[in-house]
């Protein structure tokens, strides 16, 4: 399997917010109105209509000496993906470039992915009853585009390319930068297809954890007794699989011969 | 461009422009004093002649006192007693004649051209500080504030909107209405006592048009047109068109003072139609008069090679320009982005043969697609560059390889690099300045200190002081070392905003990222006056306030000045009350999706300007920050 990577080096990164609108425009998510509460920050968090954003923090290294840091935030396309084991529907899956997208017709809304996601990731869409989330521009990535957000960024803190080059990068980049910086990504959750070359000690990050797992919680009942209880439950199991095999994927079907045609134009 | 809004901008960027040459670092790769201006085409506009004193490529604006072409080319044209010197603008009567010749072709002869010209008063500053005072003061009847917003954009704007209110009419040009155009409804304002008659002529965005803008690297690039312009929206030139046949029609009729300054202008902007006039504009037939043509048949010696030229082709470089009418060229400057090999800022050439990033069949930079001036000084006497790493340009034994070589000659000819200096040397000493040969330190006009801790003089001596009696007005008040204003305040920008704001507050993405006004103060003066982070504020200083969000930062520390410690705050410039949800609407006005809070930071500043160039001083202030219950 060939796997894409994004790689995120916050040492490049001015705070311009390119890769914010980008994202907005490309998925045409709308804007909402906001108020200045004291930070350049904004909207406050991820939001359905926010997949990505720069989190601006004020923080002191070891020295005392003060660093505005600027982080984007987003997806971070596990291999090993919590939202994916907890997911009912089959509405988050792995595509074969190993990223995490979600098919929206298919989400149900139960919000397992709000709570399962150790980067707090996907956000729920009260009035759609479902969720939203970065699937790193799939619909770009599959006709041979960056995504939206690596277009845009006029510094180069944003690239784009396959998982071995990404990582190699990150960590020649990160050595060049010397003193704490470090790559966060690869090391956990069997790898995550957004990389950071974090400029300062990774713990300073706001809203980065340092150990992010897979609750323990969905790794037993997924990986456990999910899959007996589907052995007990198989006569159901039959009903849906014939159901799909009948009425099939619907709007999945639809989208990919639109994308066929775009693809070919 | 933050070194240029002082009162000592001049000498700010000759200090650095001193450090950079005592460095060695003019013309060489990766050197020079390179600007971030505040626009894109920044250098586009000031190479065309938006400013008051000076024509397109640079030529003085004639005052009053040079009578004829003859006195304004004697006055203009520099002479060298260095033989070895090019001293370029000896050529300045080769570029007056041309542009004169683009103005009014052959309609006329030259000195009558000349005479056409307007003059200013000698002596009489008419930037924009002087205009907005003369319009306070009744002495301007109309206005056109063409993509400007001056009630934003304007130091001291609460003086610049009063002055608006005594205009007979303004015609507002722009994309949307702004601050400018509804200034008579805007706060504080009765529009039952405002005369001023308003006229919105929407225009095209620079995406609805084709043309070109060139940026600081002097890197001119044609931009092509992605969508036709909204509604009743024009490009700029088009407008221009309309107004010029309908002005013309009027002198036609009526006559008036300098009538053939008008009549006797060409317009050959595209295929005419049976009157005369032009059927559409056709804005590469700008682009092409701009270059510069031959008016005429012409034999012209170059490095003693006769070339024939036939009336009509474009001149190749300004080389060839002549000082006897038979040459056009609206900005001398420009000729070759527009000659016999068509328009050289539509090339999209990526190859880079210099291998320093030179890429110089990207578009194309003036003079002559020079990428770097003054890279004579990149090579010593012999020729050898400086930087043998990256060398600028480079003699293979017969010619210059690399860069267009700026008048260098061949090596060891002697001749000095800095060919636009009648000594072809640089300045350090640089006589010709208000404020003298050096630079030296003055504080702001408004400030915190009493005294100038490095000599005696407090603020530069020769700034223009409109706060003096019998200069400006009531309005142009000064508040310094005033316990009242106890802060120093700066003003910039924030990447989602663009200038004043005409633009991106309209744009709900951006909004959504950037909805107000803020003022950015140190955590020592949020404990002192109990501001909490996040909650609006009033930062007024003598001459206006305005309401802002409180971001408490780290980022900004107290100065230790003489003992004494002094706070700096910071605002943006780009709000203003037209995108506001506090506004009142009319039926036909139009929302913004997402609304944006505040005014303008201009409501605060000084009407005080640089000693030469009188760019305002609104990069250091005075200002008081207070909770808005203490108002």
């Amino acid at each position: 399997m060939f796997e894409i990577t994004k790689l995120i080096d916050v040492s490049k990164c001015t705070g311009c917010r390119g890769c914010q609108v980008a994202c907005k425009q490309w998925n045409q998510l709308p804007a909402k109105q906001t108020l200045n509460r004291g930070t350049y920050q904004n909207p406050p968090d991820l939001e359905p209509n926010t997949w990505t954003m720069v989190m601006f923090q004020e923080a002191s290294d070891e020295t005392g000496a003060l660093k505005w840091l600027f982080r984007k935030t987003g997806c971070m396309h596990c291999t090993d993906a919590s939202c994916v084991k907890v997911c009912p529907s089959g509405a988050l899956y792995y595509t074969n470039l190993g990223t995490v997208a979600l098919n929206r017709e298919r989400c149900v809304g139960c919000k397992e992915c709000v709570s399962a996601c150790p980067f707090e990731i996907p956000k729920y869409d009260g009035a759609a009853d479902k969720v939203a989330k970065c699937d790193l521009c799939l619909s770009r990535i599959e006709r041979d585009m960056t995504p939206a957000c690596v277009k845009a960024c006029p510094t180069g803190a944003l690239q784009f390319g396959d998982k071995e080059t990404m990582l190699q990068t990150a960590y020649r980049r990160a050595q060049e930068l010397g003193g704490n910086a470090s790559v966060y990504g690869d090391k956990f959750v069997k790898g995550t297809h957004v990389l950071y070359v974090l400029q300062e000690k990774s713990a300073i990050y706001a809203g980065l954890p340092l150990k992010p797992t897979v609750p323990l919680a969905i790794i037993v009942w997924k990986d456990l007794l999910k899959p007996l209880s589907l052995i007990a439950g198989g006569s159901m199991l039959a009903g849906t699989f014939l159901h799909y095999i009948l009425r099939g994927p619907k709007t999945s079907d639809e989208d990919s011969d639109t994308n066929k045609r775009e693809g070919g134009a | 461009m933050g070194w240029t809004q002082h009162t000592v901008g001049t000498q700010n960027i000759r200090a650095m422009s001193i450090i950079q040459l005592l460095l060695g670092n003019m013309g060489i790769a990766g050197g020079g004093i390179n600007a971030l201006r505040g626009e894109s085409n920044v250098q586009g506009s000031t190479d065309h002649g938006l400013l008051f004193h000076i024509l397109p490529g640079y030529l003085k604006v004639p005052p009053a006192s040079l009578s004829t072409l003859k006195l304004y080319n004697e006055k203009y044209t520099p002479t060298t007693k260095e033989a070895s010197s090019l001293n370029w603008w000896k050529n300045y009567p080769k570029y007056s004649a041309s542009l004169l010749r683009a103005f009014y072709g052959m309609n006329t002869n030259l000195e009558e051209a000349y005479s056409y010209l307007p003059k200013i008063d000698d002596g009489v500053n008419y930037s924009w500080l002087a205009l907005f005072d003369q319009m306070y003061k009744g002495k301007i009847q109309g206005f056109f504030a063409w993509g400007m917003n001056p009630a934003v954009s304007g130091a001291n704007a609460g003086k610049v909107r009063q002055s608006l209110a005594r205009l007979d009419w303004m015609v507002n040009v722009n994309l949307f209405d702004n601050e400018t155009g509804s200034f008579w409804r805007g706060p504080g304002m009765d529009p039952e006592k405002i005369k001023t008659e308003v006229f919105m002529l929407p225009c095209a965005a620079s995406l609805e048009k084709e043309g070109s803008i060139t940026n600081s690297s002097r890197l001119m690039q044609w931009r092509f047109k992605a969508v036709s312009p909204p509604g009743k929206a024009k490009p700029d030139g088009e407008i221009m068109t309309d107004l010029f046949y309908r002005i013309n029609d009027r002198y036609e009729k009526q006559g008036g003072p300098l009538k053939e300054a008008i009549t006797k202008m060409t317009w050959n902007y595209g295929p005419k139609g049976a009157d005369g006039r032009i059927r559409y504009l056709d804005i590469h037939a700008v682009a092409k008069e701009i270059n510069g043509s031959f008016l005429e048949d012409k034999t012209i010696e170059d490095k003693g090679v006769k070339k024939e030229f036939k009336k009509g082709d474009p001149v190749p470089s300004f080389a060839f320009l002549q000082d006897d009418g038979s040459t056009s060229s609206g900005n001398w400057l420009y000729c070759n982005s527009y000659a016999d090999k068509g328009n050289m800022a539509a090339r999209r050439g990526t190859k880079d043969a210099s291998g320093i990033g030179l890429y110089s069949e990207w578009a194309w930079s003036w003079p002559v697609n020079r990428r770097i001036i003054y890279n004579g000084a990149s090579v010593d006497p012999t020729g050898r560059p400086w930087d043998v790493k990256h060398p600028v340009i480079l003699w293979d034994g017969a010619k210059w390889t690399g860069d267009v070589p700026d008048g260098v000659g061949d090596p060891g000819s002697g001749r000095p690099p800095f060919i636009m200096k009648p000594e072809g040397v640089a300045s350090i000493f640089g006589p010709g300045l208000t404020d003298g040969p050096f630079p030296e330190h003055y504080e702001p006009l408004e400030g915190p200190l009493e005294k100038n801790l490095l000599s005696h003089q407090l603020t530069n001596p020769v700034i223009k002081r409109w706060d003096k009696a019998g200069v400006g007005t009531e309005m142009d008040k000064v508040a310094s070392c005033d316990s009242r204003f106890p802060f120093v305040c700066t003003t910039y920008r924030v990447s989602e905003h663009w200038q004043t704001g005409v633009l991106t507050r309209w744009q709900p993405w951006l909004v959504e990222m950037q909805p107000a006004m803020f003022v950015e103060i140190g955590s020592e003066i949020a404990r002192e006056k109990g501001i909490k982070n996040g909650e609006t504020v009033v930062v007024k200083s003598v001459r206006g306030e305005l309401d802002a969000v409180a971001i408490v930062t780290s980022r900004f520390k107290p100065f230790k000045i003489d003992g004494k410690t002094v706070h700096q705050v910071g605002i943006p410039w780009h709000y203003g009350w037209v995108t506001t949800a506090t506004r009142k609407y009319a039926a036909n006005d139009k929302k913004p999706e997402l609304f944006t809070s505040g005014d303008a930071a201009n409501l605060l500043t000084p009407t005080i300007g640089d000693a030469n160039t009188m760019i305002p001083e609104s990069k250091a202030f005075m200002v008081n920050v207070v909770r808005k219950e203490v108002r």
